[in-house]
């Protein structure tokens, strides 16, 4: 009984683990520079082929700001190092539209990514 | 003595202001630091005018090197195919570098290692003159036959323009095919499209 009692809580306990885990490797993939006047509502990788692909969704929340930004994804390999970046992507975002934006590393050795998000002064 | 006191002074203080005025005009490894060039971010998204400019040249080729990269003729081929670089067409009414879009995607291509490039035709006077002058240097070399291209790329740069007083529009389409040169069966074909407003009243930004 005691064995299934413990063995329980150290599932919860690691799923809850993992959850963080995986919460912050989601923070670290997103970098704001400026004000965070949009929100990355969500971003996803999957492999297409030998490449990994990003799927991301932009939302401007407020019902009638016009808000323009670049954005730029880097690309990192396996040790963490930024190999390749998109070049700066500038899009234009009225109230309540969502934006999706699919990019594709162009090498082979790209594990991993960042979304870079820079708004300009008002 | 007091004026010599004074004059070591001046002296002092006009050398020093030699001698600031030299470190404000370039540290170790620049030259020119205090002027008005600077070095900027070249993958910066720029809008000084509306016109083809290097944020629609990196933009394009990024879109069509990952199109083309995941269709199918490159992607699931057995090893990497031989493609050729043909020109790309500016039917624009302003003067677009074309062969700045394919430079750009044949080497962003190569770094991904899944295709193989054949010298353009601009370029194949130079390489024949090198296979000639190998034969008349050395009769022993023997020499290659040139590889036949399993796909050629061509394409057409094509723009639409509109203004009324206030507002400047310009839409730009660049288009990119993937032909087999045996057949003439065009495999691929993607575009980018671009729209730029240039607008007196400002909106947004």
């Amino acid at each position: 009984m005691l064995l299934t009692k413990n063995t329980l809580l150290s599932l919860v306990l690691g799923s809850l683990l993992l959850l963080a885990l995986g919460g912050c490797a989601a923070k670290n993939q997103e970098h704001f520079i400026g004000k965070e006047r949009v929100l990355l509502k969500e971003h996803k990788s999957f492999q297409e082929g030998k490449f990994l692909k990003v799927a991301a969704t932009f939302e401007n929340e407020d019902d009638t700001e016009v808000e323009g930004m670049v954005y730029q994804i880097e690309w990192l390999d396996g040790r963490g190092i930024v190999v390749d970046q998109t070049p700066w992507t500038p899009f234009t975002i009225i109230g309540r539209q969502q934006i999706h934006v699919v990019n594709m590393a162009n090498r082979p050795d790209v594990t991993d990514y960042r979304i870079v998000i820079s708004t300009p002064n008002k | 003595m007091n004026t010599l006191t004074k004059l070591s002074l001046s002296t002092t203080l006009l050398i020093s202001s030699f001698l600031i005025s030299g470190c404000a005009t370039g540290g170790a490894g620049m030259v020119g630091a205090s002027s008005n060039v600077k070095y900027g971010d070249a993958k910066a998204a720029e809008t000084v005018t509306a016109d083809f400019g290097s944020s629609d040249l990196q933009s394009t080729a990024e879109t069509l090197t990952q199109s083309l990269l995941e269709s199918r003729y490159i992607a699931k081929a057995q090893q990497p195919p031989k493609v050729r670089l043909r020109s790309v067409e500016n039917k624009t009414y302003e003067h677009i570098d074309t062969k700045a879009i394919t430079d750009k995607i044949r080497i962003k291509l190569l770094k991904s290692g899944q295709v193989r490039f054949l010298a353009d035709t601009a370029n194949l006077n130079q390489v024949n003159a090198e296979r000639d002058l190998t034969v008349s240097a050395t009769t022993k070399t023997a020499m290659k036959a040139m590889t036949d291209s399993d796909y050629i790329i061509t394409g057409n740069v094509r723009s639409i323009k509109k203004a009324n007083d206030d507002i400047k529009d310009v839409y730009y389409n660049v288009s990119l095919e993937l032909v087999d040169p045996q057949s003439g069966e065009i495999l691929w074909a993607d575009e980018k499209e671009i729209r730029k407003v240039t607008s007196k009243s400002s909106v947004g930004w």
